[in-house]
């Protein structure tokens, strides 16, 4: 094996060696451009989908989906903040690099080859590869109303032709949510400022006023967790002192007892007349 | 469902599928009742989300006053004969009795000579409504 090929399978455990090994062994350079460029073309990404027709949709008809969900469910509401405007947010720069690493290095099964067909992510091609670079969230009341509302967002996308993916989540971490990925043409703009023409994906997220408690509180917590890959990371259910002990099964117990409560709430439905 | 009904509605902003529910419930008293409402009002208050609810819809005319009651998801309805009205009571909240705010609520109690009450309860531009209904209805017909 010669000096380049075993300093590929080298893998890096650490964002700054990850750059280095994206300049070093794909040839990829971020010049200081980039960023700027990122956020110019993220921003230009937003600003269209905040335009368009599913986006609208979705907007326009959320009171009505409230108010279906009430009339099937007693009364009981769909959304918790019937009145908080959606909001399209655009995924830092950091973090579309982290997730890269992810990709590409961590999460990559096939390391030292690439994580899949296509080859290596790249982070210029970001906006293609990468599913949540535009997103936002809904928070729902109630367990089974994250499904609910899922499937409704679906057929509305459905409804004007547009492709959707609805992706229940239930992560090993405690994280539970709906993730809808909703296809959108966009004219992105190379870095030269010539432009390709590219289907991507936005997502959103829809996930119970809980879970998105504990999502605000520990956020911090899923993000450095999933870039660490430790070889004692199988063994953290049986290590109840630590964080990820606690942080992760947190989520879990919280889902059981949303579950619990729908349950309840729609048995007690039944009883009355 | 009456003009007037339609644009009712659409002043409290309310969702089809309430407006639909609301005129499925007026023809089912128009078909197996014969009654046919001059005036409608729907009860609705703010909950803690800022979100507006509805729980009572109100079918009146010069007989009575109908109601169906969490009408959204039930079919729980009534109807009372009226000819005097004893009393009245309205409680408010923000509200000047001629315009109303975001922040304005009022409610009004009816209590008949047959000791029945009936509860309406009322929200933002919905208070006009709901005093509109006191002025137009109630004051008429309650005993001096």
């Amino acid at each position: 094996m010669d000096r380049e090929d075993n300093q590929i399978q080298e893998r890096p455990f650490e964002l700054s060696s990850y750059i280095i090994w994206l300049q070093e062994y794909l040839g990829i350079g971020f010049d200081d451009r980039f960023p700027e460029y990122y956020v110019s073309v993220c921003t230009k990404i937003r600003d269209n989908i905040s335009k368009s027709n599913i986006w609208n949709e979705i907007i326009r008809n959320l009171k009505e989906l409230d108010a279906q969900y009430r009339r099937s469910h007693n009364n009981f509401p769909l959304l918790a903040h019937p009145n908080q405007p959606l909001e399209l947010l655009i995924k830092p720069y950091n973090s579309m690099l982290k997730k890269t690493f992810r990709m590409n290095v961590i999460n990559n099964n096939n390391w030292p080859n690439p994580p899949r067909e296509e080859g290596w992510i790249n982070p210029y091609e970001c906006f293609e590869c990468i599913d949540d670079i535009i997103r936002t969230s809904v928070v729902v009341k109630y367990l089974d109303g994250v499904k609910h509302l899922a499937d409704d967002i679906s057929k509305l996308a459905s409804n004007l032709s547009i492709g959707s993916t609805v992706e229940l989540k239930a992560k090993e971490e405690g994280y539970y949510a709906a993730h809808i990925y909703v296809s959108h043409v966009e004219e992105i703009p190379n870095i030269a400022w010539d432009t390709r023409k590219t289907e991507m994906l936005f997502e959103i997220q829809i996930r119970t006023q809980v879970q998105d408690l504990i999502r605000r509180l520990l956020h911090t917590y899923y993000s450095e967790h999933r870039l660490s890959k430790s070889e004692q990371k199988d063994i953290w259910q049986w290590d109840y002192k630590s964080d990820e002990f606690a942080t992760s099964y947190i989520g879990h117990i919280i889902h059981y007892i949303e579950g619990k409560i729908v349950e309840i709430r729609d048995s007690q439905s039944e009883i009355k007349p | 469902m009456k003009k007037e009904f339609k644009q009712y509605l659409d002043e409290l902003q309310a969702p089809e599928t309430l407006v639909n529910r609301v005129d499925e419930i007026i023809g089912v008293y128009s078909e197996l009742w014969n009654f046919d409402p001059k005036t409608i009002f729907v009860t609705d208050s703010i909950n803690e989300d800022g979100a507006r609810i509805h729980d009572s819809l109100f079918l009146i005319n010069d007989a009575g006053i109908a109601e169906a009651k969490n009408f959204l998801y039930l079919d729980d309805f009534d109807f009372v004969p009226i000819d005097k009205i004893l009393s009245w009571n309205i409680a408010s909240k923000n509200y000047n009795f001629i315009d109303a705010n975001a922040k304005s609520r009022a409610s009004l109690r009816l209590l008949l000579l047959s000791s029945i009450t009936f509860d309406m309860k009322s929200a933002q531009n919905n208070c006009d409504y709901l005093m509109k209904f006191h002025r137009d209805y109630v004051i008429p017909r309650t005993i001096n």
